[in-house]
């Protein structure tokens, strides 16, 4: 089954409908379902955001909770990948691009989830140029190779 | 904070917090990230509970 792996922002915007890209979230993920593929994050990625965001006051534990019900709700299904080689693959990432290791999580998890597309609203982050750069690493590393794009970018290549 | 901003800022915290560890103490942060998220998903189970009874 293909998998639509969903980074933090999307998760964010998903739990939150006061949020710009909450209404675009909400209908990509039907439109998703409906096709028929898998909607997945990494649990380690998410738990350690979820965590850091709580810690650190950008979520109070009310929008952490809101997030895992959200997560609940529409069926996105939250996997454990090996810790060991998610750290690992995202130290290999380090070397190839200037990303931060919260971003990487996701690469990672992405990649080691099986995952054919990455959807964030980050495109400063998440976008076809460091999409290449991970790639790169993916192929390196016997991996399948990640497209990445916005939720509406992603949706445009699942319906052709 | 849109969820961009927020999705950003907290890739960063985690940036500077995993910087520089040895994967094993990473993967022990990570385990810890896991405990806190369980307990904050206990304690609004036991909160929801008791707002029901009242």
């Amino acid at each position: 089954m293909v998998r639509v792996y969903l980074e933090l922002s999307v998760l964010i915007a998903l739990a939150n409908p006061l949020d710009f890209f909450h209404n675009q979230t909400k209908e990509f993920l039907h439109e998703v379902k409906l096709l028929g593929f898998e909607l997945v994050s990494c649990a380690q990625a998410v738990e350690m955001d979820l965590a850091i965001g709580v810690a650190k006051r950008p979520l109070r534990v009310a929008d952490a909770l809101k997030i895992l019900e959200a997560i609940n709700a529409y069926g996105i299904r939250l996997l454990l990948v090996n810790s060991k080689d998610l750290l690992s693959l995202v130290r290999e990432y380090l070397k190839e691009t200037p990303l931060k290791i919260g971003d990487l999580l996701h690469y990672a998890g992405a990649a080691l989830l099986n995952a054919e597309y990455l959807s964030s609203w980050n495109t400063d982050d998440f976008n076809p140029r460091l999409e290449k750069s991970i790639n790169k690493v993916n192929r390196r590393k016997d991996l399948k190779t990640i497209k990445v794009g916005t939720p509406s970018i992603v949706l445009r290549w699942l319906l052709q | 904070m849109s969820s961009v901003d927020v999705a950003k800022q907290i890739h960063e915290d985690a940036d500077s917090m995993l910087k520089g560890l040895s994967i094993e103490d990473q993967e022990r942060v990570l385990k810890e990230a896991h405990k806190i998220v369980k307990s904050l998903k206990r304690i609004e189970l036991i909160t929801s509970k008791v707002k029901a009874r009242a």
